[in-house]
């Protein structure tokens, strides 16, 4: 819930309880924002509690303040900064919102989203994992889940738009930019399994770090990721013989296709899906009967994607227009 | 080592076992070069033929000393003894492990036919600038892997090195086949544990079941990519001196009965009494 607690030519402040929505408050924000009222900081926020319609609710009052800087190069008239954090303690995650302009001027704003993810997945999630392997034991530390870090620059305010189609262009990239918020907030633990899986590749590091745009990306699968499962015998041979192929290959030492990459250093091959490293390996060819998680995930993902041809044909031209 | 009426050198095969012998032979070859060898496998001697010459270290000649097990080549004596196993039916208790326990193994082997032969190589170089007890612990190590490779005695000893050699070639985290170092110490526990090993291959879940693999750290490798730099840690697993398995992700591997065995093998001189074999 979004209240107006007071509001001047020069002042507003605003209480939004807990239970608002992150992508409600991204969009107060860059409203704001657009029209120069910027909040300064932790000066301007306070944690509060307010009753409304009889009832008590816990959040944030935030103050935002007109900037009467004539100069949008003016670095101490322009600074904004942002940051909400909400707790939900049911569910053991914490959502970090910080929206700051990352430079001098108003016209680059950073929008980041930080999640403390649960200490461990959900029983749910690691059943789907359990399923991917007959071999590999989900032990405790394995099922641990990895922050995720997600950020993204927009373009808000162009100190030349002067026609009616800047106007529109400029809204139409707010709006996106609070639509993206959306879909990772509403969508986010889809992504739970896939950090599961990354503890099976053995790259450390604490958090996963995405953009929207490839959040958005990774969410038009979201309800696919549900029905991956261990691939057929097939699936997994044409995978793992794709893999080993560029990771003998002596011309290109990375390929992007769709939301897959493979990257080749030394000896290793490094897997990833939707910007998620899944395996890091010498040699894949015991994967084809000892059950790598990761592995068959992405096997199955591919071939029920039908994207096994759109690999092969990007390698064959990569390496071709190259030799 | 004699020299015959023809002043050819004759090397009795029993004499290359011997280090000061072989001594003997490398500084005799030294001032030889070679015109031919004959090999009488029957009597087991070969017979060298050529020009001694006392005043010039510059002999010449590579050739065969025993088949199959030791040539002259390069002013050294190569051992080389190789042994291929080309079916697991001479080694039921193997079988019994990997079909029971490793079925990713057995379906590995069953569906690719060819990768079911082993081979199991010990290789061993001595010159004149080894020292003496260098020479001796070589050549104690080639009488020790012929017998395990030749004395149906020594037949467990053997299966636990068929069987780490197929393990070895299963996770291939490198392209050598399985050789053969230097055994004395870790056999001497093995043979002293027979019944311990054949009872865990029997019935490996009973002991293995919460027991940990030890592995060693290898060097961090910083991999990079697009967006950056990152370091993995990779481990290493190795049995008896050959790398079975590097990888960043162990944990992965650490239920598996084949590399538990194997650890626990490693492991197994600090939990059981030990007995000299010789």
């Amino acid at each position: 819930m979004l209240q107006i607690v007071s509001q001047t030519n020069l002042d507003t402040v605003i209480f939004m309880s807990d239970d608002t929505p992150m992508y409600q408050v991204v969009g107060l924000n860059l409203g704001l924002l657009k029209k120069k009222f910027l909040c300064i900081g932790t000066e301007g926020l306070n944690r509060s509690s307010k009753l409304i319609d009889g009832k008590y609710y816990d959040g944030l009052q935030a103050r935002f303040t007109k900037s009467n800087s004539t100069s949008y190069n003016r670095y101490s008239a322009n600074r904004t900064f942002f940051k909400r954090v909400v707790k939900d303690d049911e569910k053991h995650e914490t959502m970090h919102l910080t929206i700051a302009n990352m430079y001098r001027h108003l016209d680059n704003i950073s929008i980041q989203m930080k999640l403390n993810t649960p200490m461990k997945a959900d029983q749910g999630v690691i059943s789907q994992v359990e399923k991917l392997s007959s071999h590999v034991k989900i032990s405790e530390k394995m099922q641990n889940l990895c922050d995720i870090n997600l950020s993204s620059n927009i373009p808000l305010i162009n100190k030349n738009i002067k026609t009616s189609e800047e106007e529109e262009e400029l809204k139409n990239t707010m709006d996106l930019a609070v639509y993206k918020t959306k879909v990772f907030e509403e969508n986010y633990r889809a992504m739970y399994p896939l950090l599961v899986l990354k503890n099976f590749s053995g790259e450390g590091g604490g958090e996963h770090l995405t953009t929207f745009s490839e959040f958005e990306r990774f969410n038009k699968y979201s309800n696919m990721i549900k029905d991956v499962e261990k691939p057929s015998e097939d699936a997994r041979r044409k995978f793992i013989e794709l893999c080993e192929i560029f990771r003998l290959n002596k011309v290109i030492k990375n390929i992007k296709v769709n939301n897959f990459e493979v990257i080749q250093q030394d000896d290793y091959l490094k897997i990833r899906l939707f910007g998620i490293t899944i395996a890091i390996t010498t040699n894949l060819k015991h994967f084809l009967y000892f059950d790598h998680p990761g592995i068959n995930f992405v096997a199955d993902f591919i071939d029920k994607n039908d994207m096994l041809n759109n690999i092969e044909a990007k390698i064959s031209k990569e390496i071709f227009t190259r030799i | 080592m004699i020299k015959d009426e023809n002043g050819a050198i004759v090397v009795n095969w029993n004499d290359m076992y011997d280090p000061e012998l072989v001594y003997s032979f490398l500084r005799d070859m030294r001032y030889t070069s070679v015109n031919d060898t004959h090999i009488n496998s029957e009597n087991r001697f070969t017979t060298i033929e050529g020009d001694y010459n006392s005043t010039s270290s510059a002999g010449t000649g590579n050739f065969v000393i025993i088949p199959n097990e030791a040539k002259y080549e390069d002013k050294t004596v190569r051992f080389e003894l190789i042994k291929r196993i080309a079916d697991l039916a001479e080694f039921p208790e193997v079988d019994n492990f990997l079909l029971s326990h490793c079925s990713y193994i057995k379906d590995w082997m069953d569906k690719n036919p060819e990768d079911k032969s082993i081979e199991l190589a010990f290789k061993a170089t001595v010159s004149r600038s080894d020292d003496l007890g260098t020479v001796t612990d070589y050549l104690t190590n080639v009488k020790l892997t012929k017998s395990i490779f030749e004395d149906s005695k020594r037949k467990l000893e053997l299966s636990v090195l068929v069987l780490a050699a197929i393990i070895k070639k299963f996770y291939k985290s490198d392209d050598k086949e399985f050789e053969i170092y230097n055994l004395t110490t870790d056999l001497q526990k093995f043979n002293s544990n027979n019944d311990v090993i054949l009872n865990i291959m029997k019935n490996p879940i009973e002991t293995l079941e919460n027991y940990d693999i030890e592995t060693s750290d290898v060097n961090n490798k910083v991999l990079s990519y697009h967006n950056g730099k990152f370091s993995v840690n990779f481990k290493k697993f190795r049995f008896l001196q050959n790398i079975i398995l590097i990888t960043p992700i162990f944990e992965m591997y650490r239920q598996n009965l084949d590399l538990k065995f194997l650890s626990y093998l490693i492991t197994m001189k600090k939990l059981e009494p030990q007995r000299s074999l010789f």
